[in-house]
C-alpha cells in the first residue's frame, strides 16, 4: 500500500523530483567521464613509461664523447644511460620558407635500454640512411605520407630526408619545443628519429652526443646523483640537468592530470550538494504537507521506521536512478573526452570505457548522498506524536524582518514589495539553499568564460604588448652581438632588429635554488618589453637582475635582495646580484639582465643567441628566406603564427565553455523550480485569496516575480566574489613554471553570467506562473486552513 | 431601488470524473441597491456555489446573471478579475488574511488596487482595530482577525459585500460585534450586503431572506421591519 502512495506521490511531484535527478545526472556524468579518463590517462602512461623505459634524468650539454653515458652508469644509483645527438633544424617548404622545426633526435637502436620510440607505422630507418620516422600529430598536421620527402636545412644546406615511418616517445606525449609554445602545434614543430651514424656524420659530431637520458636504480632519487652527473659533464657545457619531474612533457601531463583530479573531485560534488539541498527541502515540504497521513498511519500502527523507511524510498528510487543514467552518460561522454584528449597528447592506449565500477560508484554515491539528505528531511516524523500529527501544522507567523529598520525606504514600498521582501524572508533555511544554489550555477558560468577571458588575456599581454617582434632567429650557439644585429638590419624588409641572449643559469638565494634561463635584452628593448603591474615600461639596470613574480615566490626574494647567478656555460663563476624589480608574467619563469652585463658575466664578449626582427608590411617571405640562410641560424620562430595557434586552439575549445554554461543553467534552473514549487504549494491559500480580492494572475506573478528578483540580486553578489575564489583556485591549481593563468574576468562575463542567470530564474518563474493559471481558488479556499 | 444583481434560471454542475453532482439547479432572484440579504439552507444545499458565482469566483453551466445589466457568464477571465476587483468584497468564514502582512497592510493591499478606497487606518479604526493597525495575524484573535478580513473587503468600498457564514468560527459575542459592522456598512454607506448562514437568527437583521433547498430557491421572505444585532438572539 506504501509502495503504491510512494509512486503516486513522485508522480504529483514529477516536475521537482526530475529537476533533483536532472542535476544528479549532470553531476554523475562528470564525476565518471573525468574519473574515466584521468584513470586512463594515468594508467597508460605508466605503461607507457615503463614499457618504453621513460628516462628519469636528462641532461643537455654542448658536446660531449659518446663515452660518458658509459661514465654515467658507473656513478651509483645510475642503472643505464643513453647518450644521443639532439638537434633542431628546420623544414624547408615548397615555397622555400622554413616555417616547421623539427628536433631530430638520435637512436642507437630500436631497443636502446633508455627512452625508446614506439614505432607506430612504416619500418625503421637503416642505420646511416637519411631516413626519418615523424611523430603521427606531424605527419597528419602537414599533410605528409609514408614516403614523402622532408627537406631539411642542416647547417645552412638542404638535406633530403625521407618518412619512413611514425613513431611516438613517452618523452614527447605533449610535443611542445619549450620556450613559450604553451600547446602542440604539428605545423611548427615536430620530433623525428633519425640513426645516430646519420646525425653525427651531417652534424661532423661523430663520436660526440649532446644529450644524455639516465634512468635511475630502484630507491635512487634524482637529487641522489644530481651532484655526481653534473661532475661528469663538467666541462661538456652542460645546459640542463632535469629529472623528470621537471621534463617538459611530463610536467606538462602532470599539471593536466592534478587538473582532471581537481575538476573530478570538486565539480560533481556541487552538483550532488544541490541535488541533495533540492531532495531535502522537497521531502521536508512532502512530510509537513503529509502530516496527517503520517499521524493516520502511526495510528494504524506503523513505526517510525517503517514511516522513515517508506519516506526514504524517495530519495533511493532518485539517486539509484540519477546515478545510473549519470553513470551511462558519463561512460559515453568518457568516449568523447578521449578523442578531445588524443588531439593534445600522443599517448597509446588513453581511451574511453564503459566502466562498471565507476558507474556502480557513482550510483551509491549517488544513493548516498540522497538518503542523507532525505534521513534529514524527514527525521522529524518520529518526533511527531499520531495526536499531534494528524492536527495541522501551526499556522504561519508574520514577523519583521531586519530591513523594516530602515523606516524610510520601506515606509515607501508598496504594500505588494513588501509582502514579496518578506516571502524572501520566510523561510530563512530554504532561501539560503536557494541563493547558495543560484550563487553557485552563476559563479560556474563566470568561471567557465572567466578561463578563457584570462587566457586570451594572457595572449595578449604576451603577443601584443610583450613581445612584440615578427620573426625571431634562434642561433646556434652564441654569436657577436653587433655583427649578427647588424646583419639582420642589412636584410631588405628588416624593420628593426634587437639582439637577445639566452643563458641557463641556476639561481640562489638562501636554500631556495632555481634553474632556469636569464634573458639578456638590450636596455632599450623596444621588441621584447618588460612591463610592470601598471603596463609601464621597465628600463633595465646595469647592473641588477630583473625576475618575475613567480620566480620571486620560489626563491622567496624581495626588491634589493641579492641572489646568487651561476650560469650553466662559459666561465661558471657564481656572482651576486640585486634583485631590482620584480613583474608579473604568465608565461616563464623569467630571469632579465641587461645583454651585455649578461655578457659580461660569461667573461666574454657582447654576445646575442637570437635576433629579434621587426618586419616591414608584406616582406615576411623574403625576409624569412633571407634569414634562414644564416649558416648557424637553428630555427626562426614567428610570433604571429604562434599567436594565432595558440589563439585557434582557444577558439576550439571554447566549445567546453557552452558545456558548463548549460550545466549551470540546469543546476539554476532545478534549484529555483523546486523551491519555487515548494513555496508555491505552501502558498497556495494565499495566492488564492489575492485572486479572490481581485488581482489578476499577472500581478500576482508580479508578486513572485520580485522575490525572484530579490533572491537572484542576493545570488549574484554572493557570486561575485564566489567566482574569483573559483578561478583562484584553478589558477592555484594549473599554475606551472611554464604557463601561470591571469586572473581576469571581463565585465561580459559577469554580464553574460547575470544573463544566464536572470533567465533561468525566469524559466523557472515561467514554469510556477503555469501553475498558478491552474490553481483554483474555489478548490483551494474550499480547503480548510 | 435599483437592482444590483439579478439571476435566472442559474445553474451550476460540477463534473467529478464520473460523478455528476447538481449544485445549482435554476436559482431566480433578485437583490436590489442597499439591501441586506441573508442566504439560509441547510448543509449541501448550493449556498456557497450560489456566492461563489455571485463573486466572480466561479461560472455557472447555464443560466445568466447579470450584475447592473453586465451578464457576468459571459465575462472573460480578465473581465471577472476586474468584477472582482471593483465590485465585491468577499469574506470567508476563515479568514484568510496574508499571514506575513500586519493587519494595517492587509487592508492597504486592497487599497492600493481598487480606484476609489476607504483609507485603511480608518476602517481598521471603524472595526476597532486602530490601535493593533500594526500586528500581525498570528498575534490576533480569531474575531480580530475576521474584523481585519472585513475592514480588508470594506475598504475597497465594494459596491456588493459577500460573506460566506461570517460568523461561523466565532463565539456569540464576537459574532454579533462582527456582524454589527457589516451591518453598519449596509447602513450607513449604502451598500448591498449578503450573508450566508446556518444561524436562522441573523436572518431578522435582513431585509430579505432566500431559503434554498437542494439547489433551488424554496422561499423568499420580506422583512420589513429588519432588527439591529444587539437584538438579536441567538
Ligand atoms: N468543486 C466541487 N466539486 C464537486 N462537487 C461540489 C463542488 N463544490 C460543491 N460541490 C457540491 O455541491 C453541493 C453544494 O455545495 P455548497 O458548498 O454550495 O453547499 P453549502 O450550501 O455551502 O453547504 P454548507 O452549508 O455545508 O457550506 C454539495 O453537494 C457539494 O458536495
Ligand atoms: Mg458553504
Amino acid at each position: 500500500m506504501l509502495r503504491r502512495k510512494l509512486w503516486r506521490d513522485l508522480k504529483a511531484n514529477y516536475g521537482a523530483y526530475l529537476a533533483c535527478a536532472g542535476v544528479l545526472v549532470i553531476g554523475l556524468m562528470l564525476y565518471v567521464s573525468l574519473s574515466v579518463i584521468l584513470e586512463s590517462l594515468t594508467d597508460s602512461r605508466d605503461d607507457y613509461y615503463q614499457k618504453y623505459r621513460f628516462g628519469d634524468g636528462f641532461a643537455r650539454f654542448v658536446q660531449g664523447p659518446a663515452g660518458l653515458a658509459r661514465d654515467l652508469e658507473d656513478i651509483e644509483g645510475i642503472e643505464r644511460a643513453v647518450g644521443r645527438l639532439v638537434q633542431e633544424v628546420m623544414v624547408n617548404n615548397a615555397l622555400g620558407e622554413a616555417t616547421t622545426t623539427v628536433r631530430l633526435v638520435s637512436f642507437d637502436s630500436p631497443d636502446q635500454p633508455v627512452n625508446r620510440f614506439r614505432l607506430e607505422s612504416g619500418r625503421i630507418p637503416a642505420d646511416g640512411s637519411r631516413e626519418v620516422l615523424v611523430s603521427p600529430a606531424f605527419l597528419k598536421g602537414n599533410e605528409y605520407h609514408l614516403g614523402d620527402n622532408l627537406p631539411l636545412v642542416i647547417l645552412g644546406r638542404e638535406v633530403n630526408f625521407k618518412i619512413s615511418g611514425t613513431a611516438n616517445s613517452p618523452e614527447y606525449i605533449y610535443e611542445i619545443p619549450g620556450g613559450n609554445a604553451l600547446a602542440p602545434d604539428p605545423k611548427a614543430f615536430g620530433v623525428a628519429f633519425v640513426s645516430y651514424s646519420t646525425i653525427s656524420s651531417l652534424f661532423n659530431m661523430q663520436g660526440s652526443v649532446n644529450d644524455i637520458s639516465f634512468i635511475l636504480s630502484q630507491d635512487t632519487e634524482f637529487k641522489d646523483v644530481k651532484k655526481a652527473v653534473e661532475r661528469q659533464l663538467q666541462g661538456c657545457g652542460l645546459t640542463g640537468l632535469v629529472s623528470r619531474e621537471d621534463q617538459l612533457s611530463h610536467s606538462m601531463l602532470t599539471q593536466e592530470l592534478l587538473g582532471l583530479k581537481g575538476s573530478a573531485s570538486t565539480t560533481p560534488i556541487i552538483f550532488l550538494v544541490v541535488a541533495s539541498a533540492i531532495l531535502y527541502i522537497t521531502l521536508r515540504r512532502m512530510i509537513e504537507q503529509q502530516r496527517g497521513q503520517i499521524g493516520l498511519l502511526k495510528a494504524f500502527g506503523f513505526s517510525d521506521r517503517e514511516i522513515i523507511i517508506h519516506y526514504l524510498g524517495y530519495p533511493l528510487i532518485i539517486g539509484g536512478f540519477g546515478g545510473f543514467a549519470g553513470g551511462l552518460a558519463g561512460s559515453w561522454f568518457s568516449f568523447q573526452l578521449a578523442i578531445l584528449y588524443q588531439q593534445f597528447y600522443n599517448i597509446p592506449g588513453l581511451q574511453g570505457k564503459i566502466s562498471p565500477g565507476y558507474i556502480g560508484a557513482a550510483t551509491l554515491l549517488s544513493i548516498a548522498f540522497g538518503v542523507i539528505a532525505g534521513y534529514q528531511g524527514c527525521k522529524r516524523v518520529t518526533k511527531l506524536s499520531p495526536a499531534e500529527a494528524m492536527r495541522p501544522p501551526a499556522p504561519l507567523a508574520g514577523r519583521r524582518i531586519i530591513i523594516e529598520k530602515f523606516g524610510i525606504l520601506w515606509s515607501n514600498l508598496s504594500t505588494r514589495v513588501r509582502m514579496a521582501v518578506r516571502n524572501v524572508f520566510r523561510n530563512r533555511q530554504r532561501t539560503a539553499i536557494a541563493i547558495l544554489g543560484v550563487a553557485c550555477a552563476f559563479s560556474m558560468m563566470v568561471t567557465a568564460r572567466g578561463m578563457f577571458d584570462s587566457t586570451f588575456y594572457l595572449i595578449d599581454f604576451q603577443y601584443n604588448r610583450v613581445e612584440l617582434y615578427d620573426l625571431k632567429t634562434v642561433l646556434r650557439g652564441y654569436a657577436d652581438k653587433i655583427s649578427i644585429v647588424s646583419g639582420a638590419e642589412h636584410v631588405d624588409g628588416v624593420a628593426k632588429a634587437e639582439p637577445l641572449l639566452e643563458v641557463p643559469v641556476t639561481l640562489n638565494y638562501r636554500w631556495h635554488k632555481k634553474d632556469t634561463v636569464l634573458t639578456g635584452l638590450s636596455d632599450q628593448s623596444s621588441l621584447y618589453r618588460l612591463l610592470t603591474q601598471d603596463n609601464e615600461h621597465v628600463t633595465l639596470p646595469r647592473n641588477g637582475i630583473v625576475i618575475s613574480t613567480q620566480l620571486a615566490e620560489l626563491l622567496d626574494v624581495t626588491q634589493g635582495d641579492k641572489i646568487t647567478v651561476k650560469p650553466m656555460v662559459g666561465d661558471l663563476k657564481e656572482q651576486h646580484i640585486p634583485v631590482k624589480r620584480i613583474i608579473p608574467q604568465y608565461v616563464g619563469m623569467g630571469a632579465y639582465m641587461d645583454i651585455d652585463s649578461l655578457s659580461a658575466l660569461l667573461k666574454s664578449s657582447p654576445v646575442a643567441s637570437s635576433v629579434m626582427v621587426k618586419v616591414e608590411k608584406d616582406k615576411f617571405s623574403e625576409v624569412r628566406k633571407q634569414l634562414q640562410k644564416g649558416a648557424n641560424v637553428a630555427a626562426i620562430q614567428d610570433k604571429t603564427k604562434q599567436k594565432a595557434q595558440f589563439e585557434d586552439l582557444m577558439e576550439t575549445s571554447m566549445a567546453s565553455q557552452y558545456v558548463l554554461l548549460f550545466f549551470s543553467f540546469v543546476l539554476g534552473f532545478a534549484i529555483v523550480y523546486n523551491v519555487n514549487i515548494i513555496s508555491l504549494s505552501e502558498r497556495e491559500r494565499e495566492l488564492a485569496t489575492l485572486m479572490v480580492i481581485g488581482m489578476s494572475e499577472r500581478e500576482i506573478g508580479r508578486i513572485l516575480l520580485i522575490e525572484q528578483g530579490l533572491l537572484g540580486s542576493a545570488a549574484v553578489l554572493l557570486g561575485i566574489p564566489l567566482s574569483y575564489s573559483m578561478l583562484y583556485g584553478i589558477a592555484k591549481a594549473t599554475a606551472t613554471e611554464i604557463y601561470n593563468m591571469p586572473m581576469v574576468v571581463k565585465p561580459e562575463t559577469f554580464a553574460v553570467a547575470a544573463a544566464g542567470t536572470v533567465i533561468f530564474l525566469l524559466a523557472a518563474h515561467w514554469k510556477i506562473t503555469r501553475k498558478i493559471k491552474k490553481l483554483s481558488m474555489l478548490d483551494v479556499l474550499k480547503q480548510q486552513e | 431601488m435599483e437592482t444590483v444583481l439579478r439571476t435566472s434560471n442559474l445553474k451550476r454542475t460540477f463534473f467529478n470524473g464520473n460523478v455528476t453532482v447538481q449544485a445549482l439547479k435554476g436559482i431566480d432572484l433578485e437583490v436590489s441597491e442597499g439591501d441586506f440579504v441573508v442566504i439560509l439552507g441547510p448543509s449541501g444545499s448550493g449556498k456557497s456555489t450560489l456566492l461563489n458565482i455571485i463573486g466572480g469566483m466561479d461560472v455557472p453551466t447555464d443560466g445568466e446573471i447579470i450584475y447592473r445589466g453586465r451578464p457576468l457568464q459571459n465575462m472573460s477571465k480578465h473581465e471577472l478579475t476586474l468584477y472582482r476587483r471593483k465590485a465585491v468584497g468577499f469574506i470567508f468564514q476563515f479568514y484568510n488574511l496574508m499571514p506575513n502582512l500586519t493587519a494595517y497592510e492587509n487592508v492597504s493591499l486592497v487599497s492600493e488596487i481598487t480606484d476609489h478606497p476607504l483609507d485603511p487606518l480608518k476602517v481598521l479604526e471603524e472595526v476597532g482595530l486602530g490601535a493593533r493597525s500594526d500586528h500581525f495575524p498570528s498575534q490576533l484573535s480569531g474575531g480580530e482577525q475576521q474584523r481585519v478580513a472585513i475592514a480588508r473587503a470594506v475598504a475597497k468600498n465594494p459596491d456588493i459585500l459577500l460573506c460566506d457564514e461570517p460568523t461561523g468560527a466565532l463565539d456569540l459575542e464576537t459574532g454579533k460585534q462582527v456582524l454589527q459592522y457589516l451591518h453598519k456598512f449596509n447602513r450607513e454607506m449604502k451598500r448591498t450586503l449578503i450573508v450566508i448562514t446556518h444561524n436562522a437568527a441573523i436572518s431578522r437583521m435582513a431585509d430579505k431572506v432566500i431559503h434554498i433547498k437542494d439547489g433551488r430557491v424554496a422561499m423568499v421572505e420580506h422583512n420589513s421591519q429588519p432588527v439591529t444585532a444587539e437584538e438579536v438572539t441567538w
